[in-house]
């Protein structure tokens, strides 16, 4: 149906292409005759003459309308629409911001449309360029581990603690026999609710031949419900849950069948799920997500052995206390609202996803090898989304790690300092122009000629300098920095470290993808090469002998192992 | 530092332009150094060095405007009128074209753009144009095509430009249109938008995204560079 158009009192009754409908006044601000052609423009924007569809937008477009109607009206404007001239509504618009002047300018247009009765000009102008570009979208901001943490934990206590009092519920039915009011227990009151569904107090009292009086009396229904039949909270923690284990976006996420849920194997999923904007899409669940959607597929068995046959293919389907609307299949807004301040956490759906995101791009030590997040976005959308620092804390660590990388090109551009046998040699002997051509004090000298400063990979000239941390702390950086710190002086004795680093990132260059052993080794491994050229050959043969070709002798972490 | 005062009112009568007398600093709201000078709409060249807070990489060509290089008269207060509108959109008069860019140019991109206008208008006169209501599209077209060539200090052709370089010219030319209700001694004629609307990204044949076209530098030639600069 059309919108129309309501005349005592000024407003619109809308009905909306999915059932929803509702009236809109706007109250008594302005010039009647502006609100009635707005209000006549903004009927031929609404479905099915136009592309609105939701309250929420008719919502938009009315405060639009309220607020040219007082500005008109402030400004002495009478006469309807085709009494506005071009400069006040410039004058509106240049003060207007981005939403209300979209939606003045839409209606405005669409009531000259119908009616022809702007100036040309003022329709002109209504057509034209805008006085305030819209805003670009505010990135999601990925909640902090303790948030994260704190969020997931409330989610797996709430869902483990309804399965857990779910299995014992079955118990007690299984151990209870059906009886009349004479023999009214616990184990009897579930033993019934599992055999006749989630029944309500008055349709218990029915089957026993009571009143409803005595059964609230005996108590314990509300419990045995509950405990049998998940109810919205329960529900939600489980669909938190599950987006913050596999990251499906949450309208993907709330629209799920048992049709989708696609078996793999016996511990594989594949999801299919449709996001709003695009084709539908699937993805193969972590392992996390298979067990939390197996336990809420247990969980709900019983709910959907008695749901309506056409409410039982509906993932999320769960019950609620009031048997005038038992069966529910989805979690509006507002419960998941109140969800959250029962639980003390805020939980953003979206936030959720960009969370699961920004946590799995983290997860490796040396970044993500993707190169989008999700192949439907756009690069902007990808860097506003996910990549952007979105607090000045992220923002100061991403300038930062700028500044690192920029010394660290002008350092890598400093030619390796390698020094041969003979000149450490000199340098023992206190050869006073080789110590100062290297920059170093003479117990500097003494403690690299004798290995005192030795690092893995070269002898450091000041291991406590905070070039790679903090000052006046050992050096925190991995052995094959040293390759391109200007700090490091590579001795013959360093040939076999060295010759096992290579190794190393030989290692590497098999087991990552070209693009990102470039990213992370490349610069390394070219300076290994250009350091090896200055060892002589015997020194090499001797020391790859005893170099082999594991980590066993490298100081590597877990994650950085290659075998 | 002297703060920018109102704009000067327009009275917009007869063939005057609206803008004569007006300060353009003030409409652009642009403040002026202390007892610093400020510029008329009617100056033939304006100059904006004693404006405060220019960028530092603004040499002193960059803050003069100078529309002598239009050689007929007439066009060159059409010029004055569109860099004073695109400096200076929120005055009432630019305000209300349903056409008019919102956001101002810097001085830099004004001095751009009245390059362009000053090789679109001058090669218009060499075709023996006399009114820029007899501008057709083919006059666009062809303007396009001769701007895309690259010549030498001497003239000669030696190349063909980068799509991207006709950028400006195209929009100077599409502007032009856009504004036209504005220009007191000449304008397009009614009716004509050249290109039909096409932005003049979409004229210009610009096509965006993509790596960058130049490629970074070679380590072994940054590398002795760095080290030679620290």
């Amino acid at each position: 149906m059309p919108a129309e158009l309501l005349t005592d009192p000024l407003g619109i009754a809308c009905e909306f292409g999915d059932g929803r409908s509702g009236r809109w006044l706007p109250g008594g601000a302005g010039d009647p005759a502006l609100v009635a052609g707005l209000l006549a423009g903004l009927a031929g924007k609404v479905h099915p003459h136009g592309k609105l569809n939701a309250p929420g937008t008719v919502d938009a477009y009315v405060t639009g309308l309220r607020d040219i109607a007082v500005f008109m009206a402030a400004r002495g404007v009478r006469g309807g629409a085709s009494a506005l001239t071009r400069a006040v509504l410039a004058e509106y618009w240049m003060q207007a911001g981005a939403k209300l002047e979209s939606t003045t300018r839409a209606m405005l247009a669409s009531y000259d449309d119908v009616a022809h009765a702007l100036d040309v000009g003022v329709r002109a102008l209504a057509d034209g360029r805008h006085f305030t570009p819209w805003p670009s979208g505010n990135p999601l901001e990925p909640y902090d581990r303790q948030q994260w943490e704190q969020l997931q934990g409330i989610c797996r206590r709430i869902t483990g603690d309804a399965f857990a009092a779910h299995r014992r519920a079955l118990s007690a039915a299984g151990a209870g026999h059906d009886g009349g009011r004479a023999d009214w227990s616990g184990d009897n009151l579930r033993r019934l609710l599992v055999q006749r569904g989630p029944l309500s107090t008055t349709q218990i009292a029915a089957h026993l031949g009571v009143s409803s009086w005595w059964v609230d009396t005996h108590g314990g229904i509300r419990t045995a419900f509950t405990e049998l039949f998940p109810d919205v909270g329960v529900v939600n923690a489980y669909r938190v849950l599950f987006g913050c284990y596999c990251g499906v976006v949450p309208d993907g996420i709330a629209d799920l069948d048992i049709g989708d849920v696609d078996w793999a194997g016996d511990a594989a999923i594949l999801l299919g799920y449709v996001k709003g904007r695009t084709a539908a899409e699937s993805v193969t669940l972590p392992r996390r997500a298979v067990r939390l959607l197996e336990q809420w597929l247990e969980h709900a068995a019983l709910t959907r052995r008695h749901a309506p046959a056409e409410l039982a293919g509906v993932l999320w389907l769960h019950c609620s206390r009031r048997s005038d609307s038992r069966w529910q299949t989805a979690v509006d807004p507002g419960a998941h609202g109140a969800w959250g301040k029962k639980h003390g956490v805020e939980a953003g759906r979206r936030r959720i996803r960009t969370t699961f995101v920004s946590v799995r791009e983290r997860q490796a030590w040396h970044g993500s090898p993707r190169s989008l997040i999700d192949p439907n976005h756009s690069p902007g959308t990808e860097a506003g989304h996910y990549l952007t620092a979105a607090t000045p804390a992220q923002q100061d660590a991403v300038e930062s790690i700028i500044e690192q990388a920029q010394g660290d090109m002008v350092r890598r551009a400093q030619p390796p300092r390698v020094v041969t046998a003979g000149q450490l040699a000199g340098l023992a002997g206190g050869l006073p122009a080789t110590i100062a051509a290297l920059g170093l004090d003479e117990p500097a000298a003494a403690e690299i000629v004798s290995g005192g400063q030795d690092v893995f990979t070269a002898a450091c000239t000041d291991p406590t300098s905070g070039l790679h941390g903090p000052p006046g702390k050992p050096c925190p950086a991995r052995p094959w920095v040293c390759l391109l710190c200007p700090l490091a002086i590579f001795a013959p004795r360093h040939a076999g470290n060295l010759l096992r680093l290579k190794a190393w990132f030989a290692r590497q260059w098999a087991q990552l993808p070209t693009a990102q052993f470039m990213a992370t080794f490349g610069p390394y491994a070219t300076r290994i090469d250009e350091v090896l050229q200055h060892y002589p050959e015997p020194v090499l043969t001797a020391a790859a002998a005893d170099a082999g070709n594991d980590d066993h002798a490298l100081p590597l972490r877990p994650e950085e192992s290659t075998s | 530092m002297t703060a920018p005062g109102p704009a000067a009112r327009h009275d917009g009568a007869g063939d005057r332009s609206p803008f004569n007398g007006s300060d353009v600093c003030a409409a652009a709201a642009l403040p002026l150094v202390p007892g610093g000078r400020t510029v008329m709409f009617d100056q033939d060249v304006r100059d904006f060095g004693d404006v405060a807070g220019l960028a530092t990489y603004l040499d002193l060509r960059d803050s003069r405007l100078g529309f002598t290089a239009i050689t007929d008269r007439r066009w060159r207060l059409v010029a004055k009128e569109y860099i004073y509108a695109r400096l200076a959109p929120a005055d009432p008069v630019v305000a209300v074209l349903p056409g008019a860019c919102r956001v101002p140019l810097t001085l830099k991109s004004c001095r751009t753009r009245l390059a362009e206008t000053a090789g679109w208008l001058n090669w218009l006169t060499s075709q023996r144009i006399a009114s820029l209501g007899q501008v057709t599209q083919d006059h666009c077209d062809r303007y396009l095509i001769g701007r895309r060539r690259r010549k030498n200090a001497a003239g000669a052709v030696i190349g063909t430009l980068d799509d991207a370089s006709l950028r400006i010219p195209a929009a100077v030319i599409i502007e032009l249109a856009g504004y036209g209700e504005l220009f007191t001694a000449d304008r397009y004629a009614g009716g004509f938008t050249p290109w039909r609307g096409r932005t003049s990204s979409q004229v210009a044949g610009m096509r965006n995204g993509g790596e960058n076209k130049t490629p970074p530098l070679d380590q072994q030639i940054l590398q002795p560079l760095l080290a030679a600069a620290f």
